[in-house]
């Protein structure tokens, strides 16, 4: 056995302790979340560090869930991913591609063309204005809107592309292939990796959208969940709650709010881990 | 300089594989001892044990008489040249070599000389500023060797140096660093899968197959007298011929009978022991195959010629008999055909005789 | 020319493929642009951007002649630069830290674990935090089972508060950013670490002459482009965790700027929002040259 000296050991226990006990504040909050939605009042009022419920009451989700907009709120946001999503990484990609493709006109112009959104913008009311002139306002649509075609994804997916072989382009070529023919049957099929991280990066920013849904909607029931946890929680509207559900402490009710707001994010958690560090290196980040 | 002794070195992975079994070796003060074979036969994993880099399942590991173990590489006065150079990207060339000093803490002025001094041996001198990035391969290999030759350590320790290049450099490298050992006069343990590479450099040859050693050994003894099939085979390009037949006793000598020919056989039995009556394999290097029939003891073998080979300074001859596969190599001269039919003679002489079961060198005389 | 024009006709449809993107970016990104004009002008809905009469750098005036936009463009500047100095390498020694852990289900559990907070917006992790430094909850809790009696104010309390935002942002991008750290560490071949070993080199020494190097380029990088959101010092966070009890610290350029859209006024809600964007493509553009310069020409954003 090759020794290992007093000083390298010293520094893994310390190292690992260290980690463990940052991991453990990683999902504390969450898990505290948890145990105070299924508090009942004597408990919760309390206050304290929880670290396991010791009682399972489920008033505070009956009484979130009987808040007219929370169902709506979960489908607004439903919908918004599952349509803006796909279509951003289709338009992502079919703006990369010109892009990388070092016989297009223009290439260079076009690139800082877009590269310039990503670095300066209109601000916010410029844009307001001009979704009022298109009517967007009070309009699902605009959640297709935003970020549709996002800069950085342009150039994570340009250099996917860019790192494809050039004999599959030639060879398609040869075998007669017009460039949207290559661009689907070929380009688009061989980056599935990158098109997925770009499609976890898009559902996690459609999902966490609320500023939107505050400033641009008008109507209660366009609005998206995450708009609905903050008008709960931020803006304090659990107080009418109460009234209804006498005895359940406000902390619950927040809580189980936050709660039913997290749990469908949790299962975009495993696509994460998988392709955030595959999508980095894909798109040459790290160089 | 110094002896480099490996006692039963054994090394098992932690998935039950056993890369190293049984590895005894001494290697003397000066010496250039080469570990060859294929690739997974466990060269490298014994030169990482030797390093430091690994731990050893049992056995020990002696430099100077004293076991090194338990020592971590710094401690072992041993320097190492990788495959991949692995030079520091972020470095000059000078702070590349000079670097395992700095961290001993020597004296600039010191760290200078040692510096210097390499870069003469290996005419780095005009690049000590660049990085290396901006070097070739050729170039960055000898940095990689400066690198080591600046610690003067007990061992050299090479890991395919010359894989990575390309086949002129290599042959440029290969003559370089047989001048360096003459120069520096230093003990170097080189870890090859390349036979040329093996029998033009070593002192002393290994070769191993399947973690463990089958023949050790001066490389023209190696080549002459192989100790079983897979020595025989490894060693030598083009490859071997072997071919199955059976040894029959026949009073005062032995016959070798097989589909292609018979071949009476000389046998002193002092040094072969009795009853080699059995299945066997021979062994005939493609240079023993001779267009004329060169004495009355020789045999003849008939086949059809499928490639050419034209060397220029000789050819190579694949040919075909009775579905084996042969290759010999003959005087270059145009009067090969592909297709045609050619006579060939062996002499039992130049045969090798292996027990067919075993693979085992058989010992005639 | 005529082989030019020959080109061009066979990659044509290059250029159409990206036309509805143009599309796109001209009317979402570059249209707004233009209506920056607001910030120029005496605007009223009624007559429109184009209708309404120019009036120079009054807007402006206003701005940096009243405290209040100076007050919050301190804080904003505060608050980024605090998030920076503290917060820029903490990923870089978390994945270092990370690295240096050998059983592979520690690293990769711990890592998995610490990508948990990206995951959620401000708006849910702010209303957690509420809950989590309230003066009842576990922290001040914790703080009282070792001796601390009186609760900390950790949200209302002008210096705790900038504390909190600063530690929760680092704590949210700890996962986020060491990925990427961790890509190029990954990258790294064995061999230097085993060259290293030989030549002498303690662990400590391989990752400041191995590993620390590999991670400039990508530090630098990131640098610059952080410089793009200098001015913006966190707007989700801030306005789901402030409250008006530390507006004094808490109160930035966006919610200033969102302040002065509800009360309809364009002009200087434009004006603001313009000077943000402004001084955002010089620092990145200085930024970028600077590391140019001190690199020789290698490392840059573009």
């Amino acid at each position: 056995m090759i020794k290992e000296s007093f000083g390298s050991r010293l520094f893994d226990v310390v190292n690992i302790s260290l980690l463990l006990i940052l991991s453990f504040t990683m999902f504390y909050p969450f898990l505290y979340c948890l145990v105070l939605s299924l508090s009942s009042e004597a408990y919760a009022s309390q206050g304290g560090f929880f670290l396991y419920p010791r009682s399972f009451d489920f008033t505070a989700y009956k009484a979130v869930f009987s808040k007219p907009h929370l169902l709506t709120g979960l489908m607004n946001s439903v919908l918004r991913v599952l349509i803006s999503v796909p279509i951003s990484v289709f338009f992502t990609a079919l703006c990369a591609y010109p892009l990388s493709r070092k016989e297009t006109p223009y290439r260079r112009p076009l690139f800082l063309f877009v590269l310039f959104t990503m670095l300066f913008s209109g601000g916010m009311v410029p844009i307001y204005l001009l979704y009022h002139n298109i009517g967007l306002l009070d309009n699902r649509l605009v959640y297709l809107v935003q970020g549709l075609i996002a800069a950085f994804n342009v150039i994570l997916v340009r250099n996917y592309f860019q790192n494809i072989p050039e004999s599959m382009h030639q060879a398609a070529m040869i075998d007669g292939a017009s460039e949207w023919y290559i661009f689907f049957k070929i380009y688009l099929p061989l980056s599935r990796p990158i098109l997925a991280t770009i499609a976890m990066f898009q559902t996690i920013f459609h999902w966490n959208a609320w500023f939107d849904a505050m400033i641009y909607m008008t109507t209660d029931t366009k609005v998206v969940l995450q708009a609905f946890l903050q008008r709960i929680v931020i803006q304090q509207e659990w107080q009418q709650l109460r009234d209804i559900y006498v005895g359940l402490p406000p902390e619950s009710i927040k809580a189980a709010t936050v709660i039913i707001t997290v749990v469908p994010i949790l299962f975009v958690f495993p696509f994460v881990l998988r392709h955030f560090s595959k999508g980095i290196m894909l798109g040459g980040l790290k160089e | 300089m110094s002896d480099l002794t490996l006692k039963n070195v054994t090394k098992v992975f932690n998935n039950n594989v056993t890369a190293v079994r049984g590895f005894n070796l001494e290697v003397k003060s000066g010496e250039f001892m080469v570990l060859v074979g294929p690739s997974g036969c466990g060269k490298s994993t014994t030169l990482a044990m030797i390093a430091g880099l690994e731990d050893l399942t049992s056995g020990e590991i002696l430099i100077d008489g004293t076991t090194v173990n338990i020592l971590p590489p710094k401690d072992r006065d041993i320097a190492m040249v990788f495959q991949n150079y692995a030079l520091y990207p972020h470095m000059t060339v000078y702070d590349n070599m000079g670097f395992s000093l700095k961290l001993r803490h020597w004296e600039k002025s010191k760290i200078e000389k040692r510096v210097k001094e390499a870069a003469d041996i290996l005419e780095l001198g005009d690049y000590l500023d660049r990085f290396p990035k901006a070097l070739s391969g050729g170039q960055r290999q000898r940095v990689a060797l400066g690198r080591a030759i600046v610690r003067k350590p007990k061992v050299f320790l090479f890991d395919e140096p010359l894989s990575n290049l390309d086949a002129k450099m290599r042959t440029i490298m290969r003559v370089e660093l047989k001048k360096l050992h003459d120069r520096l006069g230093a003990t170097m343990i080189y870890v090859t899968h390349d036979q040329t590479e093996a029998m033009t450099l070593g002192d002393r040859i290994c070769v191993m197959n399947e973690g463990e050693l089958q023949q050790m050994d001066k490389p023209l003894e190696i080549y002459d007298n192989p100790k079983n099939i897979f020595v025989g085979g490894f060693i030598g390009s083009p490859q071997m011929n072997f071919m199955e037949g059976r040894l029959e006793s026949k009073g005062d000598h032995y016959e070798f009978i097989s589909d292609h020919f018979t071949m009476q056989v000389a046998v002193d039995q002092s040094i072969s022991g009795d009853n080699l009556t059995g299945d066997v394999k021979i062994g005939v290097r493609p240079e023993n195959f001779f267009r004329n029939q060169q004495d009355e003891n020789n045999s003849k073998i008939i086949g059809k010629i499928n490639v050419i080979e034209p060397m220029g300074s000789e050819t190579y001859i694949y040919l075909e008999s009775i579905q084996q596969q042969l290759v010999a190599r003959v005087k270059a001269d145009n009067s090969y055909g592909v297709g045609d039919e050619i006579s060939l003679w062996v002499s039992p002489n130049h045969t090798r005789f292996f027990d067919a079961k075993s693979g085992m060198r058989i010992f005639l005389k | 020319m005529a082989q030019d024009n020959s080109q061009y006709q066979k990659n044509k449809v290059l250029l159409y493929m990206f036309l509805p993107c143009a599309v796109y970016y001209f009317i979402f990104d570059y249209i707004p642009m233009g209506g920056l004009m607001i910030a120029f002008k005496d605007y009223s809905i009624r007559n429109g951007i184009l209708g309404s009469p120019w009036i120079g750098m009054d807007h402006f005036d206003t701005l940096f002649g009243g405290s209040e936009f100076l007050l919050v463009l301190r804080n904003t500047l505060m608050i980024s630069i605090i998030k920076i100095i503290c917060g820029f390498f903490a990923p870089v020694i978390f994945a270092l830290l990370l690295n240096e852990i050998r059983a592979g289900f520690l690293s990769r559990g711990i890592q998995s674990l610490s990508l948990l907070p990206y995951l959620f917006s401000w708006v849910i992790l702010a209303s957690i935090f509420r809950l989590i430094f309230s003066n009842s909850g576990p922290v001040n809790e914790m703080l009282s089972l070792i001796g601390v009696d009186k609760p900390v104010n950790w949200l209302s309390d002008d210096v705790w508060f900038i504390f909190v935002i600063v530690v929760t942002d680092i704590w949210k991008g700890l996962g986020i950013g060491a990925i990427i750290y961790l890509a190029s560490i990954a990258s790294i071949p064995l061999e230097l670490y085993k060259a290293a070993k030989i030549d002498g080199a303690n662990r400590f020494q391989q990752m400041l002459f191995i590993t620390l190097p590999q991670l400039k380029p990508t530090m630098i990088t990131l640098l610059i482009l952080s410089m793009g959101g200098f001015l913006s010092a966190g707007f989700d966070q801030i306005y789901n965790m402030y409250n008006p009890l530390v507006y004094d610290v808490a109160d930035i350029i966006d919610t200033y700027v969102l302040r002065m859209l509800t009360d309809l006024n364009f002009e200087i809600a434009t004006a603001a929002g313009m000077f943000k964007s402004v001084i955002a493509v010089i620092l990145i553009m200085t930024a970028n040259t600077i590391s140019k310069r001190l690199t020789n020409g290698e490392q840059g954003l573009y």
